[in-house]
């Protein structure tokens, strides 16, 4: 391939006319070519308007589980180190390996949030004669921690072999009294509501194996069959 | 985190909608630090164009809606990658939506399916019929004119390439043109549709 060729790969670069190969090593060549690299950047302004042409009508369903996903999911850190955005989002690095023993969800109950991994179980009496004591006791039980996007906080306490769970949210920012905050147990079929919540309390009940994640939402005071606002807080499950 | 939480909390979701509009860029930069309401005004300005350029590449509406929720926690994910000096949020969301929509057509059609589905193609069919379909705004009236001042080969080829999936390659093929010139028409249709359209605005 001669150099004039290389070159004039741009269009079809910017138009994703390109085999993966081809790009691959297009991509080499705009990171040493900067004349490509801008003739590129304008291309794509330019494509974007032939799609932004096309319009289509939205559905509420496509919104709602856009915004049910991304409850779900982590957000990718910044390449380049940069100043603040990393250091906000170091807690939900933490939230996600803070799995704690089955002793320790003894914590849950003095109001402590642990982060982080705990030794072998303990004594295990404050489970004793509290909602959701046989998943406290559980030799398999598992509890993680999370801090709520707007304020408060969010502790699960899961036992995959008795399928239950153990939710206590506390601090979470106060509604009005149209409003009421929802929990979901959400897995591989979407999220599955678990009940309804106060900024500060506890909720129960039976776990889908595939559950990975328990996240809470602001709603309607009645509830909604499925979250319709982002999350305030969500616990991911290991 | 705790000050990152309160800087960045709104009272509710219908509170913000009184005030000016934040732009994706305004909403993109809250959206990195894990701002879930800034991103659910990010899709309120995105997904409509999202979904239609998918829509215009898939067809299979239900196909599209998937695609398109790729799209979007795509740019949730990646929030923090996006860099000014690549385009504005919008370019590159349509970017990623372009590259998903083509990469699902390439995936689901075999090569030999592909021959087929460029052999019912109608070449005749004139590229303007997405904008008669759609609201005849400024700029969509300043695409239609740019694209028509292309010629028959360009015009022909942007659309091969850009809303069907197809390599260069494929699309030299298919005209029956070398290779080497589909390439540079291309590149030439491109700088005529960027000089006739102007600045971004």
């Amino acid at each position: 391939m001669t150099t004039a060729d290389v070159h004039a790969l741009t269009g079809a670069y910017a138009l994703n006319a390109v085999t993966d190969l081809e790009r691959a090593s297009f991509d080499r060549h705009l990171t040493e070519c900067p004349a490509c690299r801008q003739e590129v950047l304008e291309f794509r302004e330019t494509t974007a308007r032939l799609g932004a042409e096309t319009g289509s009508e939205l559905s509420e369903s496509l919104r709602a589980r856009v915004l049910a996903e991304i409850v779900v999911t982590r957000q990718l850190p910044p390449r380049v180190a940069g100043t603040g955005s990393r250091a906000s989002r170091r807690w939900v690095k933490r939230a996600a390996i803070g799995v704690l023993s089955a002793a320790a969800a003894a914590a849950l109950f003095v109001g402590g949030i642990n982060l982080g991994r705990q030794g072998p179980a303990q004594e295990q009496t404050q489970a004793q004669g509290v909602p959701g004591a046989a998943v406290l006791a559980a030799s398999d039980a598992v509890t993680v921690a999370a801090r709520g996007t707007d304020g408060g906080d969010a502790t699960a306490v899961v036992s995959r072999g008795q399928g239950q769970f153990v939710l206590n949210v506390r601090d979470l920012p106060a509604l009005d009294s149209a409003h009421t905050y929802q929990a979901w147990l959400v897995g591989t079929h979407g999220p599955q509501s678990a009940g309804l919540l106060r900024p500060t309390g506890v909720l129960t009940g039976g776990l889908p194996l595939d559950t990975k994640v328990i996240a809470v939402t602001t709603e309607p005071a009645a509830g909604s069959p499925r979250p319709t606002t982002p999350g305030v807080v969500k616990v991911e499950l290991a | 985190m705790a000050t990152g939480a309160s800087v960045f909390a709104l009272p509710s979701a219908t509170t913000a909608v009184d005030e000016a509009p934040p732009s994706p860029e305004a909403l993109l930069s809250r959206v990195t630090l894990g701002d879930e309401q800034a991103f659910a005004g990010l899709y309120d300005l995105l997904a409509g164009p999202i979904l239609g350029l998918v829509t215009r590449i898939l067809r299979n509406r239900a196909i599209s809606e998937e695609v398109t929720q790729e799209v979007l926690v795509e740019i949730w994910r990646k929030a923090s990658h996006f860099s000014a000096e690549r385009g504005n949020v919008k370019t590159w969301a349509l970017t990623i939506a372009h590259r998903r929509a083509i990469d699902r057509v390439r995936s689901e059609q075999a090569a030999s399916d592909r021959e087929e589905r460029a052999e019912r193609l109608d070449l005749r069919r004139p590229f303007d019929e997405v904008s008669e379909t759609t609201l005849a705004t400024l700029d969509r009236e300043r695409v239609k004119v740019a694209l028509s001042s292309l010629t028959e080969i360009q015009r022909e080829s942007i659309n091969l390439a850009y809303y069907k999936g197809f390599t260069y390659r494929e699309v030299a093929e298919v005209l029956h043109v070398p290779v080497g010139t589909i390439k540079t028409r291309i590149r030439d249709a491109l700088i005529r549709l960027r000089d006739a359209l102007g600045a971004h605005s």
